[in-house]
């Protein structure tokens, strides 16, 4: 795995889950075992320098929070659609800040339409996957990069 | 004065931010205007009268940057204020957009930074 890499998307995921979201990085727990909690996926594409996808999941029960906090309401007040909306706009903000957090700011990348889908649907060897702890829960990002040749300098220290 | 402002993106949810950080801020907001991409903004913005454009750049059908550029030819909305919400991270793109006259605040945003800048873009008017 790239840990550089790894750890920007980690950054990137926390840093934009605090400011979007009011949901704050914490420490991992002790016991990191999955629970058998439903899971809701969203994904998005991008294509440019290199090109990829990111996925993001999260339990489900947490999408009620993630579009609370950025709506301002209480959980039970918001809906489904909400909660899809805010997913997808989580992933959009997380990709959009990640590129240029690997690719620095002169490259120009086209951001698909971020879309909720089948979980594990980002798959194989060379997808880097990243879990944060949050106050809330967790949201573990996976990230897949096709063209790995054009990846800039920020990536060359593979661990 | 009460700002009519128009706010163009393809989440409810930011949309729903956005309006909720103008609140926020004490400006005195008169219609609010909602498009889920940059051709409807273009046509809200043409029919109704908007003193202050919020736009996202990355939106199906037609993008912002696409709706800005037709806003700035059009003399009957050229000088309409318009700043960006967006996640983009290109230099380039974003020096285009500086180009055409356009605020651009980065996703995710502080109600600090975009009332600072909505201040700046507004003035007196709001």
């Amino acid at each position: 795995m790239n840990t550089r890499l790894a750890q920007t998307l980690l950054e990137v995921t926390e840093q934009t889950c605090e400011v979007l979201a009011f949901m704050f990085p914490m420490p991992p727990p002790e016991d990191e075992c999955d629970s058998d909690e439903d899971v809701a996926c969203v994904g998005v594409e991008f294509s440019g320098p290199f090109d990829g996808a990111l996925a993001l999941r999260m339990p489900e029960e947490m999408m009620a929070t993630l579009a609370a906090n950025m709506l301002g309401l209480a959980p039970d007040a918001t809906d489904r659609r909400q909660h899809e909306d805010a997913f997808k706009e989580l992933c959009n903000v997380v990709c959009g800040n990640l590129l240029p957090a690997i690719a620095g700011s002169e490259p120009l990348f086209s951001v698909g339409s971020p879309h909720i889908c089948a979980m594990g649907r980002i798959s194989g060897e060379d997808v880097i996957v990243t879990r944060a702890w949050l106050s809330e829960g967790w949201v573990e990002a996976c990230l897949s990069i096709e063209k790995e040749a054009d990846l800039p300098a920020v990536c060359e220290g593979r661990g | 004065m009460s700002l009519n402002v128009l706010i163009v993106d393809d989440s409810a949810v930011m949309r729903a931010m956005i309006l909720r950080t103008l609140q926020m801020t004490g400006i005195s907001l008169g219609e609010i205007h909602e498009a889920e991409n940059g051709s409807e903004g273009l046509e809200a913005l043409l029919a109704h009268p908007i003193d202050l454009g919020i736009v996202d750049i990355n939106m199906p059908v037609m993008d912002g940057e696409e709706m800005i550029k037709r806003a700035r030819e059009n003399p009957s909305v050229s000088e309409v204020p318009l700043m960006v919400v967006s996640t983009e991270g290109s230099d380039t793109r974003i020096m285009r957009l500086i180009q055409r006259g356009v605020r651009f605040v980065h996703k995710p945003f502080t109600p600090e930074v975009l009332s600072e800048v909505v201040g700046e873009l507004v003035g007196d008017a709001a």
